[in-house]
């Protein structure tokens, strides 16, 4: 009796955790952190920096800021241009790393790597590359310090050794679409058209699910001057 | 012979079987119903579940045990990571007359490029590609030149220059699909 109620008592976990709410692989194919950490190993870079970049990445696989086939894909990119400009990358995404940043969504969204992959992919140089990353993670420090000031999220900090939270996506996306508005659309931080395009792509996010409906509600309370603020801190490291 | 005669020796005859033959039937309605008790009753599924829950033991063993599969599958549930993302097919299509080669790039597949088919030669080329939902930036590569405004994309970036479609997937909303 005991052992037909255990046993459907695990019988239960397992379609549970089967049928309910399981987490579905990126690629059946995706590489292991060690075949990514070997690749790294190899590209010739210092020693001290392999070390702390493979740190970075290997904290940022088991929390979810990172995964191991963009990563690998990306390191196969920079492996083609100069190694001063490749490191120069790597370390804009060791440091987002280390601040707790989501650097990779993996396939299913824009972050730094994927950013890194499209701009390779549209030939453009290692420098503009370098450039883009750097106000990309500006945008990045910007936001969260800034929905931090306004009240708007908890921490200004988030401990890199923590598991990816909503709140996490929610910085990642602001500053992304304020990353997209002021480099992509040519727009300013004046401009009218600033918080209706950060509100909608904010909105859209919450449809489909990506980012949760409270994330709705911080764009809805989102001003003007927030926004202009983020840009100004992007922009001015200094004043961060 | 008479017939008389007759009669009489045939009725002999009969209570002289009946009298032998009783001696077999001794005990015969007991051994036809032991007989009946050992075969087993055709009966049909439901009247036969009907008797297993009204045994209490079983009963109990049955709303244990279903109990069981529920706290598992409730545990199971609340102790998973995340949702399951909803995979949707999504069809990327492109008309490329006279292309050589006609490929798909996007942030679903690390801006690599996953080639398009166009099997009857009309030059409309399509690929359906099943992705959870998200916003995805993307562009087509028309004999390896960049083709960045899908009529099909709900939106777009310009990046350097370049056209990069959007296309946002999943929550209900109207997704090409195949």
């Amino acid at each position: 009796m005991r052992t037909l109620l255990l046993s459907f008592l695990v019988l239960g976990l397992w379609v549970g955790l089967v049928f309910g709410e399981s987490v579905l692989p990126l690629s059946a194919q995706a590489p292991s952190p060690a075949e990514v950490l070997n690749y790294l190993a190899e590209m010739g870079f210092s020693q001290e920096f392999t070390a702390a970049l493979s740190a970075a990445l290997l904290v940022g696989f088991q929390t979810g800021r990172a995964t191991t086939t963009v990563t690998l894909l990306l390191l196969q990119d920079l492996a083609k241009i100069p190694k001063d400009q490749a490191e120069q990358t790597l370390e804009i995404l060791r440091y987002a790393l280390s601040q707790g940043f989501i650097v990779d969504t993996g396939l299913t969204g824009s972050s730094m790597m994927n950013e890194v992959r499209k701009l390779l992919a549209l030939g453009r140089s290692g420098e503009e590359i370098t450039r883009v990353l750097s106000l990309r993670l500006g945008f990045l420090l910007a936001t969260r310090s800034i929905l931090t000031r306004y009240g708007l999220i908890l921490g200004s900090t988030t401990s890199p050794d923590a598991p990816v939270t909503s709140t996490d996506r929610l910085v990642l996306e602001l500053a992304w679409a304020c990353g997209d508005f002021i480099l992509w659309e040519g727009g300013g931080p004046s401009d009218p058209r600033f918080l209706p395009f950060v509100q909608e792509r904010l909105n859209r996010l919450c449809i489909v699910g990506v980012l949760p409906a409270e994330a709705g509600k911080i764009g809805a309370a989102l001003t003007p001057e927030a926004l202009q603020e983020i840009v100004r801190l992007a922009f001015q490291p200094e004043r961060r | 012979m008479r017939w008389d005669e007759v009669d009489e020796l045939l009725r002999a005859a009969l209570t002289k079987e009946v009298e032998e033959g009783a001696k077999g039937l001794a005990g015969l309605e007991e051994r036809v119903i032991r007989e009946l008790a050992r075969r087993p009753v055709r009966r049909s599924f439901w009247e036969r579940v009907r008797e297993f829950l009204s045994r209490p033991t079983p009963r109990w063993a049955l709303v244990g045990a279903l109990a069981a599969l529920l706290l598992g599958f409730a545990l199971g549930r609340l102790t998973a990571p995340s949702p399951v993302p909803q995979w949707s097919p999504n069809l990327f299509v492109i008309a490329a007359p006279g292309a050589k080669s006609v490929a798909v790039v996007g942030d679903f597949s690390a801006w690599q490029p996953i080639p398009l088919s166009d099997p009857d030669g009309d030059g409309i080329w399509s690929a359906s590609i099943p992705l959870p939902p998200g916003r995805y930036e993307y562009a087509f590569l028309v004999d390896g030149k960049w083709v960045g405004q899908d009529p099909l994309a709900e939106e777009y970036l310009r990046t350097f220059g370049e056209y990069v479609s959007v296309r946002y997937i999943g929550g209900g909303r109207a997704n090409p699909s195949s």
